[in-house]
């Protein structure tokens, strides 16, 4: 579904991204973890179609889509949940929800909006009991939730997330993550970025390590969990001998 | 064979072995540019060498850039034993292997825990394409220990479910024995090992019916069509051919399907090049060359551009299996002077290095590799002073059973030796004159 | 001062609100969609004068006054188009200064093409002598034109802003832009729509208070002044805020001739504009939380 080759993206002189090549098909959930800095943050805007690469292909479903502008990729099925969440906070949670279906009424699938708004509440609860509170005034977990549902409302082929845990409780957390993978069994595939790299690779089939806008690692998520560098670097260190044939 | 061939469309991995080949690039492209990055920065011994050849590794963006990257050779790799060339601490290390030679000309290989998991699956690959469910009963007849051999197919044989006897080298009355009493069904060693069991069993007056054999998975070795044929028959199975190199993997590189027409490489693992040997260009395609591998998964032993020194000939056409991976001929033969006795690889340089520490022994030696019995036999003639020539017999037999005695320990293997007169053995020029290969097919 | 005579600045000093409202709007619209400050907001209002003056000359009033507004409109979306749309990533200094560019471009045509005499449209009804008797003062009928036509501008716009989908994509675009993107929404052809809607409305009130106050080819500048000073004092982004700033500016002004020279009459936008921003940036009506909301 996403093809990414030798993807090059600077910010100014710097490159933040230099030859990034990633797959995600159809169906997985990918996750992208590195410390900050890395380029993970980039290579998402990049997808979306909110920065301009400076060299590299990002195939989206075949298309090219390195240049063209966000409403075009969101219109192409790819909908990226940015990081801090980003609401629409001076507008109630309702009226954010619509917002993300644009796409879907410009279609003309009015019908499926309502369905979709159904859905989304169904999904988050929390949503329907707010759904005439402005966004601003929302918790941290529930801004997510909203920003989550709202990216969903497009009915996207990939949803992208970038580090939606940032900043939340864990029990939010696995309620997250748990909408995840809800959403992926629904049909939609996802390409996740963490700082939380275990919760991250627990939850994704597959693995990239960014490292100063470079991939260092690629594998199945449990190779990635059982590689001792990305233990070493991202998870906290080794795991005790008496933890070692323990799943983590 | 066409139970085989119905079993040779069975995949261990079919999402990887008929994966299409666009998808397949683009992993392999993606595995080849974090190797890179990893290997430029965790290894001394290659970030130095691209620098000197002037490739940043952020450049290579494609298996053509890839051809700007400086050759790894075997040589590279004796140079850095034993630890040199690991990428990760020791620590992570799981295990480790080694190649021909004791010292000086050995090489060790580690593997992480991820490394040991991939080669499994490759090897797993590999018998499921020859065959082997986990109905069968496989019997490992390779050497287990610091070769790559038993320990591979065994691992192998084990994720397939089947049911492992890790019989390793040797002891062929017992491996009769046991393939009878077990029901071996599947007997994975050295052709030439092959060969010789079924004439031991010829010889044994053992039944066929007695046998529950119905597959050979066999590598280790370069063999002919001739002789699968003959194995076939002799033993009533379905033989396949199946390659690998300690120093890139192990068993498990590559291996036939049902169709045998060439091996299918573990692509995903491992990227394939063929180059011309005398110039290292690319060979032109169709024509014969010299397997160059780039590991893609390994964690504590990667390798940039391997000279296998094999040659061989590679095709991406489509098998009738259903794999899209491409196929490697049977190995042709080598670019250098590697022989391969008993399935132990045997540089003749070793030889020299042997005779050249002994006193009373000259450096001039010819090595006649016979068969018989279907067994590779290897004597080495060396040459010594008049005196010892026409020396008592006892000091002569002294000196020709210490040669022996520190071949055994150099090659891994047995050979005989015998002493020659000086000058007897033709001079000829350099290397052809050293070994004499009479073991035909 | 007389009862009578207050009443007289007062209606005068709502007169002038008007149009000082309607700019403030203008200015929030795009100010909100974009979070560009439009200098060139006094010239859309001077166009729509100009233009209907000219437009009367072939056509009847109500026509002459459609046609002013939808050309200015169309210069407002070209403005954008040509000037705005194609800057990458510019900063606030760099949109100012191009706004004042086009502002002064936006003059000089106008010098160019109707010189430097003063035009007006006719009173909508009666003429300039025409007046109603209110309380003893004597307010001309434009004067609820005026009144009447600001208040229609504010109900139609909350009307366009929350009950249609478009309105609220600018709502969505003025509360964060790259989320709107993120949502599919043509953010590009908004800033473009932004600019058109507050070069109509600009253009609407120039149409309806030029009969009083007339137009000439300059007033832009200080009318963008005043009704940068209303948008602040209402608090950016209030719509409501800006019509109140509106009438209080208006009404200040009116009533500082008692006590100042006529000349200094802009003065007093400027000292409170000044005064404003030291005392209280968020305006007298910005809602503090609101303002907070829309910075998170």
């Amino acid at each position: 579904m996403l093809r990414i080759r030798n993807l090059e993206v600077a910010y100014g002189r710097r490159l933040a991204l230099r030859r990034v090549s990633l797959h995600v098909d159809q169906g997985e959930i990918v996750s992208l973890i590195g410390a900050n800095g890395a380029g993970k943050t980039t290579l998402l805007r990049t997808v979306a179609g909110l920065v301009r690469p400076a060299g590299g292909q990002v195939l989206f479903r075949g298309r090219d889509t390195a240049g063209l502008a966000t409403e075009r990729v969101v219109a192409l099925g790819c909908s990226l949940v940015p990081e801090g969440r980003q609401v629409f906070a001076t507008m109630p949670v309702l009226e954010n929800l619509l917002l993300g279906a644009t796409v879907q009424y410009r279609r003309g699938r009015r019908a499926e909006v309502e369905a979709d708004l159904a859905r989304a509440y169904r999904l988050f609860p929390r949503l329907e009991q707010r759904a005439g509170q402005l966004a601003g005034t929302l918790s941290g977990g529930e801004q997510q939730m909203l920003a989550m549902a709202r990216a969903l409302m497009a009915r996207p082929a990939l949803v992208m997330l970038d580090e939606p845990s940032m900043g939340l409780a864990p029990l939010v957390v696995k309620d997250l993550f748990a909408a995840i993978r809800t959403v992926r069994a629904e049909g939609a595939t996802v390409l996740l970025v963490e700082q939380n790299a275990r919760a991250a690779l627990r939850l994704a089939d597959r693995g990239y390590v960014l490292e100063t806008g470079r991939v260092v690692l690629e594998g199945s998520a449990r190779a990635l969990l059982d590689n001792r560098d990305v233990q070493r670097a991202y998870l906290g260190g080794e795991p005790s001998a008496a933890r070692e044939g323990e799943r983590p | 064979m066409s139970d085989a061939s119905a079993q040779a469309a069975v995949c261990w991995q079919p999402e990887i072995e008929r994966m299409d080949r666009e998808a397949l690039e683009q992993l392999q492209l993606e595995r080849l540019e974090a190797t890179l990055t990893r290997v430029y920065r965790t290894l001394p011994f290659y970030r130095q060498r691209l620098d000197a050849a002037g490739v940043d590794p952020d450049a290579v963006r494609s298996v053509e850039d890839l051809r700007r990257v400086p050759f790894t050779t075997k040589e590279d790799l004796r140079a850095s034993y034993p630890y040199g060339l690991f990428a990760v601490p020791l620590r992570d290390v799981v295990r480790l292997h080694a190649s021909s030679g004791t010292t000086g000309l050995a090489t060790v290989v580690g593997y992480t825990r991820n490394d040991l998991r991939h080669w499994g699956s490759a090897v797993a690959r590999v018998l499921v394409a020859g065959g082997v469910t986990r109905e069968d009963v496989v019997q490992v007849a390779f050497h287990y220990g610091l070769f790559t051999g038993g320990f591979g197919l065994h691992q192998g044989a084990e994720l397939v479910g089947a049911s492992v006897i890790p019989m390793s080298s040797g002891h062929s009355r017992q491996q009769l024995r046991i393939m009878q009493d077990y029901r071996t069904t599947a007997l994975a060693c050295t052709p030439s090992y092959a060969m010789h069991l079924a004439d031991e069993l010829l010889e044994a007056g053992v039944p066929r019916g007695a046998l529950s054999l119905r597959l050979g998975l066999f590598g280790g070795e370069p063999w002919s069509e001739g002789l699968r044929r003959q194995l076939e028959e002799k033993l009533q199975i379905s033989a396949t051919d199946n390659y690998g190199l300690s120093e890139v993997l192990g068993p498990g590189v590559a291996g036939e399907c049902g169709e045998k027409r060439g091996l299918h490489l573990a692509e995903d693992h491992l990227l394939a090049e063929l180059v011309d040997p005398v110039s290292g260009a690319p060979a032109r395609p169709g024509a014969v060359g010299e397997l160059v591998l780039t590991t893609l998964t390994k964690e504590a032993f990667p390798l940039l551009r391997y000279r296998t020194g094999d040659l061989t000939t590679l095709t991406t056409e489509r098998c009738a299996c259903g794999r899209t991976l491409a196929r490697m001929g049977r190995v042709l033969g080598r670019t250098d002077d590697l022989l391969i006795v008993k399935g132990v690889k045997v540089y003749p340089s070793q030889i020299e290095a042997v005779l050249v520490a002994l006193e009373g022994a000259d450096p001039h030696y010819q090595i006649v590799l016979t068969r018989r019995a279907s067994m590779d036999e290897a004597t080495v003639l060396v040459e010594v002073s008049e005196a010892i020539f026409f020396d008592e017999m006892r000091r002569q037999s002294g000196l020709r059973e210490t040669i022996a005695r520190r071949l055994a320990e150099e090659l891994g293997v047995h050979v005989a030796v015998r002493l020659v007169e000086r000058k007897s053995l033709d001079r000829g020029d350099g290397k052809a004159a050293r070994v004499v290969d009479r073991r035909g097919a | 001062m007389t009862t009578a005579l207050a009443l007289q600045y007062l209606v005068a000093g709502l007169t002038y609100g008007t149009i000082y409202a309607v700019v403030g709007i203008g200015f929030n619209i795009i100010y909100n969609t974009t979070g560009i400050i439009n200098f060139a907001q006094g010239e859309f209002v001077m166009l729509g004068g100009m233009t209907a003056a000219s437009l009367h000359r072939l056509l009847p009033l109500p026509l002459a006054v459609l046609g002013a507004v939808a050309l200015t409109t169309l210069v407002g979306a070209a403005v954008e188009l040509t000037f705005i749309r194609w800057l990458r990533r510019p900063s606030v200094l760099r949109m100012i200064i191009v706004t004042i560019g086009v502002s002064i471009l936006l003059r000089e045509a106008a010098l160019h093409l109707w010189g430097e005499g003063v035009r007006s449209l006719p009173y909508f009804t009666g003429d300039e002598v025409t007046a109603l008797e209110l309380g003893g003062a004597r307010v001309s009928p434009q004067v609820l034109w005026s009144l009447a036509t600001c208040g229609a501008v504010v109900v139609a716009l909350q009307l366009f802003f929350h009950r249609t989908r478009t309105g609220r994509e600018m709502r969505a675009c003025a509360a964060n832009r790259e989320a709107a993107a993120l949502c599919g929404l043509a953010t590009r052809d908004l800033v473009t729509l932004s600019f058109a809607l507050s070069a109509g409305i600009g253009a609407l009130a120039g149409c309806v208070v030029s009969p009083i106050t007339y137009t000439r080819y300059d007033i832009g500048a200080s009318l963008a002044l005043k009704g940068f000073t209303v948008a602040i004092l209402g608090g950016l982004g209030n719509a409501g805020g800006a019509v109140a700033a509106g009438f209080l500016l208006g009404t200040l002004e009116a009533f500082s001739i008692a006590v100042l020279p006529a000349a200094y009459k802009d003065v007093l936008a400027i000292a409170i504009l000044l005064l404003i921003l030291f005392l209280r940036p968020s305006g007298l009506f910005g809602d503090r939380e609101l303002a907070r909301l829309g910075a998170s």
